[in-house]
């Protein structure tokens, strides 16, 4: 709660540091932010709050998803070189500013407690989104894009709230423990008897379909590649790491909270749905040229896995996306911050390369930056010894506590799935290192180069050692 | 401490390697991997042949998973550690006479790899198992696809794609399994436990998930279709790596993991495994007949010969799984040494092609005797390393079944075929362009020869020190299995 | 109830017209006169402050800048239909079966007789008590929901800010 006033504050705060006409001092100034809103995040450690009439709630679980959002939003700060020098075309402050707006409803999305709060976390989430989407004024496909997030978002938005005036309708209640009561008690009745049921299932199938589409899964997983592939990489990152954390904690939250009780209601789908986002995620994948586009589609992959555990509804589901989400997220970013170097080293006619040829011989002038793509690329392929390894090891593990023997078929399919991967995730490092290319060598930031090694530090130290954060979770 | 040690040399001497420059790097690398050797003997002469497991440590690592650092040797992991620390001596030697770009992170590969290959074959936990099962293939791709011929990354590329495929699903069995032990430890001896507790349709399921995933290593027919490719692809020392000691992660993991874990589903499906394997035998065997590249006859060779090491495997008896240990070590060994004569005839020739060779003996006393011992050890002439394996496998799978028994013994009669096809097109009849002032053996490579003929000789003579070590341990595990 | 049903049809109809009518003109009246209808809605649920506020803000202020966007536009010229018949189809059988399911669903609810008058309270949607509700209940919504008009409005102007310079496309 505390970290959602301060960065409301600091994002404001953000927008007037703009005024002072000094670009140098917004990056370490938001960075600072970030970390503070870490700091006040913490301070409720073992706490249990309910905040301003049930609105939030805070515990240990919520401070772990929110500590996830901050570190990759810092990382993510951490590698956006304060947006360059273009004075004319950029607005560091406002990108700044707008980022750390879009923290606090990835943070309400955590916390909620009333659907209220999720519904406007969500919406501050998603419009801060549409706007960085667009960010890039010159570039057809970034316009392209924010029309695309903007229309598909609102609409989606809309059905989730047609879901939430449904489910109140049924419940009456915003309150997601209230809710959870109701549904027990109209799960006791027989729906056909029971007045309020067909409303109820109705507002929960709506909720989330809307959900889904936040965390692209499909089959509402349409904008995903477009959006991805024409917003500037540095907000991709974000959208890839903090969206879709916030979206997956918030999906789990709602389910495992308010309707459980109703699992046959939205599991059943949930099986079809988790395949499916699988299978497109993958296999679309391997077709991409661009690199870019390919992570997009990785990105779909990714929510994919996530839905596993959500589906098998163990009591280590939360730990589990809270693992697999930070092992995801670091890897992202370490994956795009090479991407942006590169493509921008490599630009055709001012615009950046994204494909994968753009990589090519990039092991030969940047080893390090090779060595983190390397990384990178094994953690999301799920490679021993990398934190994304771990990931996928505890969801197998949540899939196979649950009893029903469905969950075999669903492993299955997400192994034959994660080879599909391993294909499109060695690309990049084929390119990199056995790849002939003229690409010079790269100077990077301090600050740029610590990041890269603090996310490939982590990633390998994760694969040694999860239960470094895992007996936190 | 020991199996820690030899776990952990190849590391620390792959990470010196990796720090200097220029032709220091295959010195320290043989040092080492000679001191490793040195470490090897030692264990083989300390170890106590009875059924435990020796030499081991076990630290807690992942808590949160159950999964523990655990190693240790018991008799079935002897032959294997033996195996690999005294190959790859042999493998460092045998490109001495090669110059290689980036020397030292060629070396450091290796030994990196035999560390892998090392804790493969002593990890005690089912996990630490996968992670090094998965950790040798990092350094065999890069060795293949770094150092290899012209069509190498998108052989090695589907090599890797491959086996990853088959090793997710052995990832997928062990999570499964750990998931079911009450203790939620996934230590190997835990899971025998466990397996117990699992009807036939749950046991099939991992049956099929270790089977592929070991199929595909081995590779056993039909998921060879990486094997030629990158055989030949690969460098000569990537091969050697490859065929003498990474394929036997394959039929290690048969005998340490499927069979105990799975009886009932090797009841059910074991048929099958036996006949597929034995289907590679004469497919092998018959497509190495007609092959004209040299690398790439013994690659369909030694896909016949691990055919028979997993019929004999899975045909769960004493003698089958006896027969398949030794015949690990020899044919470790031996594709080793073919391995080699062929890089020195395509280093000299600069051809491997069977059709322009010939009469090679004229000039090379040395080479041919060699060569030939080596070919005997292959075709299991008696009083070769290869007769007592071959032996004993047959006498498992005739055991198993007759009928497949007999089939599989077509195996010594087209073995015998190729393998002297070979030699007679190399090494004898005229003189070819290519081949005339065909120099003998230089130093280094009478130093590598040398030694596996020896070898070939000793272990045909004196199977008994192998047999004997790994004897308990094989017996124990099959009272395991018939439980 | 009868005038319920009215009302109800009506603004299903002018909603309906909103996406049918080919002129945008026309479209934004219907839009207008569907707001109204919903006021009328919220006069039915005795909530009278927010139908002001609904025909103040909605139809008031938003469609006449609507309006005013669209006259400054000159959206007449009609662009061609770039959907295929497939998309067609595909968005008719999925908005169909929504449909179908929800009748579906909807069609055994049985809310009882309405309005209990012994609860009956028609100071509910006054404006009192609304802000007392909105103020101490729903307080950390009302100042968050600030943020996310913050974030449009900052938006709006970066996005809208006139720029020089080569476009990319």
């Amino acid at each position: 709660m505390n970290a959602i006033i301060a960065l409301s504050l600091f994002g404001i705060t953000n927008l007037f540091l703009g005024f002072l006409n000094n670009r140098k001092i917004l990056l370490p100034a938001t960075l600072l932010f970030v970390l503070i809103a870490f700091g006040l995040n913490l301070a409720d450690w073992n706490h249990e709050y309910y905040w301003f009439h049930n609105m939030l709630k805070t515990n240990n679980l919520s401070i772990n998803f929110t500590s996830i959002i901050l570190v990759a939003t810092a990382l993510v700060v951490a590698i956006s070189r304060g947006f360059g020098n273009d004075e004319e075309h950029t607005h560091p402050a406002e990108y700044y500013g707008i980022l750390l707006f879009s923290v606090v409803g990835a943070i309400m999305m955590v916390t909620f407690q009333s659907l209220f709060m999720l519904f406007v976390g969500i919406e501050i989430l998603s419009v801060a989104m549409y706007v960085l989407t667009g960010s890039d004024k010159r570039n057809l496909r970034s316009n392209e894009a924010a029309l695309k997030y903007f229309l598909m978002g609102s609409f989606a938005t809309g059905i989730m709230l047609f879901g939430i005036a449904l489910v109140y309708g049924a419940t009456g209640s915003f309150d997601i423990n209230g809710i959870g009561n109701m549904v027990n008690q109209a799960k006791l009745q027989d729906i056909m008897l029971n007045p309020y049921g067909p409303i109820l299932y109705g507002g929960i199938i709506l909720i989330f379909v809307g959900l889904l589409f936040k965390i692209s899964a499909a089959p509402f997983h349409f904008w995903t590649p477009d959006v991805y592939d024409g917003a500037p990489s540095i907000f991709t990152a974000f959208m890839s790491t903090v969206v879709k954390t916030a979206g997956v904690a918030a999906t789990y939250r709602l389910l495992s909270i308010s309707f459980p009780a109703v699992y046959g209601l939205w599991g059943n789908p949930l099986v079809y749905i988790t395949c499916l986002t699988l299978f497109i995620g993958n296999i679309t994948a391997v077709y991409q040229q661009s690199f870019k586009r390919m992570l997009a589609y990785s990105s779909i992959s990714h929510a994919g896995y996530l839905l596993i555990t959500v589906l098998a509804k163990t009591p280590t589901t939360n730990s589990s996306i809270l693992f697999y989400s930070l092992a995801y997220s670091i890897a992202t970013i370490s994956a795009f911050a090479v991407l942006m170097v590169v493509s921008e080293a490599q630009s055709k006619s001012g615009k950046p390369d994204e494909s994968f040829t753009a990589l090519n011989g990039l092991a030969t002038n940047n080893p390090f930056l090779a060595f983190v793509l390397t990384v990178s690329m094994l953690s999301l392929a799920g490679i021993p010894l990398t934190a994304g390894f771990f990931g996928k090891f505890f969801i197998f593990a949540d899939a196979f506590s649950n009893v029903s023997s469905l969950f075999k078929t669903i492993a299955v399919v997400a192994i034959l799935m994660s080879t599909v991967g391993i294909y499109y995730y060695f690309k990049p490092i084929i390119a990199a290192y056995l790849k002939k290319g003229d690409l010079e060598k790269i100077e990077l930031s301090p600050i740029y180069k610590l990041t890269l090694i603090i996310t490939t530090a982590l990633t390998i130290l994760l694969g040694i050692a999860p239960d470094l954060v895992k007996n936190i979770f | 401490m020991l199996t820690l040690t030899l776990i952990l040399l190849p590391i620390i001497a792959g990470l010196l390697t990796l720090s200097t420059k220029g032709e220091n790097a295959k010195v320290i690398a043989l040092v080492a991997a000679l001191v490793e050797l040195a470490l090897g003997a030692y264990t083989f002469f300390a170890f106590v042949p009875d059924a435990t497991s020796q030499f081991g440590v076990s630290y807690n690592w992942i808590a949160s998973a159950g999964i523990k650092f655990s190693v240790g040797i018991d008799g079935i992991s002897l032959i294997l550690v033996s195996l690999t620390t005294l190959v790859v001596p042999f493998i460092i030697l045998s490109t001495f006479q090669n110059n290689y770009e980036k020397a030292s992170i060629f070396y450091s590969l290796i030994l990196f790899m035999q560390a892998g290959l090392v804790g493969v074959f002593t990890a005690k936990d089912a996990f630490l198992f996968y992670f090094f099962f998965e950790a040798t293939l990092i350094p065999i791709y890069f060795i293949a696809a770094i150092w290899g011929g012209e069509n190498r990354i998108k052989v090695t590329f589907k090599f890797f794609v491959y086996t990853i495929f088959g090793s997710l699903f052995m990832l997928l069995a062990l999570v499964y399994l750990y998931i079911k032990t009450p203790t939620h430890s996934s230590e190997i001896t835990a899971l025998y436990e466990t397996a117990r507790l699992l009807d036939a349709s749950q046991q099939g399921f991992i049956f099929w998930a270790f089977f592929i995933a070991f199929a595909i290593k081995m590779p056993l027919f039909p998921f060879h279709t990486w094997q030629p490719d990158t055989y030949v692809e690969a460098p000569t020392a990537g091969t050697m790596l490859l065929s003498g000691i990474m394929l036997k992660m394959g039929t290690y993991g048969l005998i340490r993991l499927l069979l105990p874990i799975a009886p009932l589903g090797v009841k059910a499906w074991g048929t099958v495994a036996v006949v597929l394997a034995i289907v590679g035998i004469v497919y092998g065997s018959i497509i190495a007949i007609q092959q004209k590249d040299m690398k790439r006859l013994i690659a369909y060779s030694s896909f016949a010969h691990v055919g028979l090491m997993a019929a004999g495997i899975f045909s769960s008896n004493l003698d089958g799984i006896q027969g398949s240990l030794i015949q690990m070590l020899a044919h470790g060994i031996n594709v080793v040494g073919l391995f080699f004569i062929v890089e020195i005839i395509q280093q000299r020739t600069k051809s491997r092609e069977l059709s322009s060779l010939g009469g090679i003996t004229q000039t090379t006393p040395q080479l041919t005797v060699f060569f030939i011992i080596i070919m005997l050890g292959s075709v299991a002439l008696p009083l070769t390393n290869g007769f007592v394996g071959e032996f004993l496998l047959l006498k498992g799978v005739f055991e198993y079944n007759a009928w497949m028994g007999a089939v599989a013994g077509l195996t010594i009669i087209l073995g015998a075929v190729y393998m002297l096809r070979l030699v007679q097109k190399s090494m004898f009849g005229t003189t070819t362009s290519l081949t005339e002032g065909f120099e003998d053996l230089g130093l280094t490579e009478r130093a590598t020869l040398l030694p596996i003929a020896v070898l070939v000789i000793v272990l045909g003579i004196a199977p008994n020190i192998i047999l004997k070590a790994s004897e308990p341990a094989v017996s124990q595990l099959l009272s395991i299995i018939n439980k | 109830m009868q005038f319920w049903y009215f009302l109800t049809a009506l603004t299903l109809i002018s909603a309906l017209m909103v996406v049918l009518s080919k002129n945008p003109i026309h479209s934004v009246l219907y839009l207008v006169f569907t707001f109204f209808c919903i006021s009328g809605h919220y006069v039915l649920l005795n909530a009278q402050f927010l139908m002001a506020v609904n025909i103040i803000v909605y139809a008031g202020a938003i469609m006449v800048l609507f309006l005013f966007v669209i006259m400054m536009l000159d959206l007449r010229r009609n662009s061609p239909d770039s959907k295929t018949n497939l998309t067609k189809l595909a968005g008719a059988v999925v908005g169909g079966t929504v449909l179908v399911i929800f009748i579906a669903a909807t069609r055994k609810i049985n809310l009882g007789t309405g309005a209990d008058n012994a609860f009956y309270n028609s100071q509910t949607g006054m404006v009192e008590n609304l802000g007392q509700i909105l103020y101490r209940n729903y307080l950390l919504p009302f100042e968050l929901v600030s943020i996310l008009f913050f974030v449009a409005m900052v938006g709006a102007v970066m996005l809208g800010k006139r720029e020089a310079g080569e476009r990319n496309f």
